[in-house]
């Protein structure tokens, strides 16, 4: 066809000259009509697209005086939607983690928000007569199509809700209020409990956090269908049935109390990654393995229960180990001295006593190590990882027994200098002492041996002076 | 005129080598695909006794910029020009 071959246009024609003559052809009127027609109706359809994209440009700007400047209404409109938006899709993933367990990321969110926001951008009525009028018609009509916005979002919630209803059911609603008791938390070893209000005040500040003073969110989900989403999450998430009913615990316990668990269930810091439904072992224990690690309890105190929010790993309490108790350090005895015992060069004896310090100390013949601080039978031969703990621990100790000792045997290096540096300095004072007495003694001696001499003269010379002689009981005296 | 489907007519100023000025009504433009040839036709309302309307065809040259009227002088250019004139003369 001819008509496929060619392109209508629409060219301005401005006093364009005549450069060579044109060539003539005669048609009908009717013939001339329908060409004439055919390119006005082209010329019409392009000049629409033309003003429709003026007039979508026009819609969204606004009067500024007499001006026309870029419309802030429509971007407030469009932001408050997609605030309401975000609100619906964070419900959208709340209840779809409710109904798979799976959790939702940010990014999907938003998206999902967007998405929203333009299919009800969509759907609001735009008066495109108001094109001239954009001043006052235009900008009523979107604060008026802003009330259909909220219709809109009032109908979802309520879609929302009758949706959680649906989920819930009535019958889990009660059984979890009815497993939910005190009575039955005292009679088995169940991990912390997050209180039903703590659960409920999180969830419901959660929903609620797109509430801003200028937007006119409703709540969207009471207080009463958030316990019941919490308490059916509870259910099927079987963390919760484990703590509700002690047959359940018995389906994850072993008869010696430990816990039966999978290898993959843990990280390599014996943390629970991931209470997963379908791991746990049913009542044909299907899933009972008798190589895998046989771990103690939870601890009570330390059980931490994955909140909506579902935290990435669940953190449990490490495997208790008992403490290492270190003994009493013992010094090397010292050697008791006899008494009769010669500790000097010299003939004379100087007895020295020292006091056996082992009498005061506890004396002990065990080396200077610690007694098992891990029980052996604790852990079953084989089991690697036990065994690498116990390395763990066993290193720790040989450290800390390492230190200890070459502690004890400096002590016990500078005591020995000590001991030998005071002993010969008592030596060197016994040996003063002596020299000091042979002195002294030898003195007395020449004294004594000039007194008795002098005493004689005395004597001689009394008598010859005719004076008789010294009275004995004088010189005996004189001589003490 | 835009709500009743209805568009103004497209003048077109023709300047003659004397220089007089014809003010002429536009009643198709449009080019080849292939050549990428741009013709113009008009119309001086001019009727014969059997109220035949004469039209003239004139083939826009672009290429010195300033635009130009030129004849078709090529017959097997005009013989596919006029082709199509009778092919949207029947359509409706």
């Amino acid at each position: 066809m001819v008509r496929q071959d060619i392109d209508f246009i629409d060219n301005e024609y401005f006093r364009i000259p005549l450069v060579r003559p044109s060539r003539k052809i005669k048609f009908k009127n009717i013939s001339f009509t329908n060409i004439y027609s055919l390119w006005n109706k082209f010329r019409i359809k392009r000049l629409k697209e033309k003003l429709s994209a003026k007039k979508e440009k026009l819609i969204e700007m606004e009067f500024s005086g007499e001006q026309l400047v870029p419309g802030k209404k429509r971007e407030k409109v469009e932001n408050k939607i997609l605030k309401k938006t975000q609100a619906i899709a964070r419900l959208e993933s709340k209840i779809k983690f409710l109904e798979t367990g799976e959790y939702a990321n940010e990014d999907f969110i938003n998206s999902r928000a967007i998405k929203l926001k333009s299919i009800m951008m969509q759907n609001l009525q735009y008066n495109r007569n108001s094109l001239y009028s954009i001043n006052s018609d235009g900008i009523q009509q979107m604060e008026n199509e802003d009330s259909k916005v909220d219709e809109i979002i009032n109908e979802e919630s309520v879609k929302v809700e009758e949706k959680l209803r649906q989920i819930l059911g009535e019958d889990h609603i009660a059984k979890a209020k009815q497993e939910i008791s005190p009575n039955t938390q005292k009679e088995q070893p169940v991990p912390r409990q997050v209180s039903h209000e703590e659960i409920i005040s999180e969830t419901s500040s959660t929903l609620n956090k797109n509430k801003t003073d200028d937007t006119e969110i409703p709540p969207m989900i009471s207080d009463t269908i958030v316990a019941e989403a919490i308490a059916r999450e509870m259910d099927r998430n079987d963390i919760h049935e484990n703590q509700k009913s002690y047959e359940n615990v018995n389906n994850f316990i072993n008869e010696d109390g430990t816990y039966r668990l999978k290898r993959e269930d843990i990280d390599e810091d014996f943390r629970i990654t991931r209470f997963d439904r379908s791991k746990l072992p049913s009542e044909e224990n299907e899933y009972i393995d008798e190589n895998e690690p046989n771990l103690p309890p939870f601890s009570t105190n330390e059980r931490i229960f994955p909140d909506i929010e579902l935290p990435r790993k669940a953190i449990t309490a490490m495997p208790e180990i008992r403490k290492y108790e270190f003994p009493e350090l013992v010094m090397p005895s010292i050697r008791i001295a006899d008494e009769n015992e010669s500790t000097t060069v010299n003939s004379r004896v100087v007895p020295i006593v020292v006091e056996d310090r082992n009498t005061q100390d506890n004396q002990s013949s065990e080396p200077l190590v610690g007694g098992n601080s891990v029980s052996e039978e604790e852990y079953v031969d084989g089991d690697i990882y036990a065994l690498m703990e116990r390395v763990k621990v066993l290193k720790a100790q040989k450290d800390t027994i390492t230190t200890s000792a070459e502690e004890a045997a400096k002590r016990a290096e500078s005591i020995d200098a000590v001991y030998t540096e005071t002993r010969s300095k008592l030596a060197a004072y016994a040996d003063s002492l002596e020299d000091d007495c042979n002195i002294t003694y030898k003195e007395m001696q020449a004294m004594e041996s000039n007194t008795d001499v002098k005493e004689e003269q005395i004597n001689a010379m009394l008598l010859m002076m005719g004076l008789g002689t010294l009275d004995v009981s004088e010189k005996k005296t004189r001589v003490k | 005129m835009i709500g009743n489907e209805e568009i103004e007519k497209k003048m077109m100023s023709i300047v003659a080598e004397d220089g007089s000025v014809e003010e002429v009504e536009v009643i198709l433009a449009f080019e080849f695909k292939d050549t990428k040839k741009e013709y113009v036709i008009y119309t001086k309302n001019e009727k014969d006794e059997n109220d035949n309307i004469t039209v003239y065809v004139s083939h826009v040259d672009r290429s010195s910029g300033e635009p130009k009227l030129l004849g078709v002088e090529d017959e097997e250019e005009w013989s596919r020009v006029k082709d199509v004139l009778r092919e949207l003369s029947k359509s409706e």
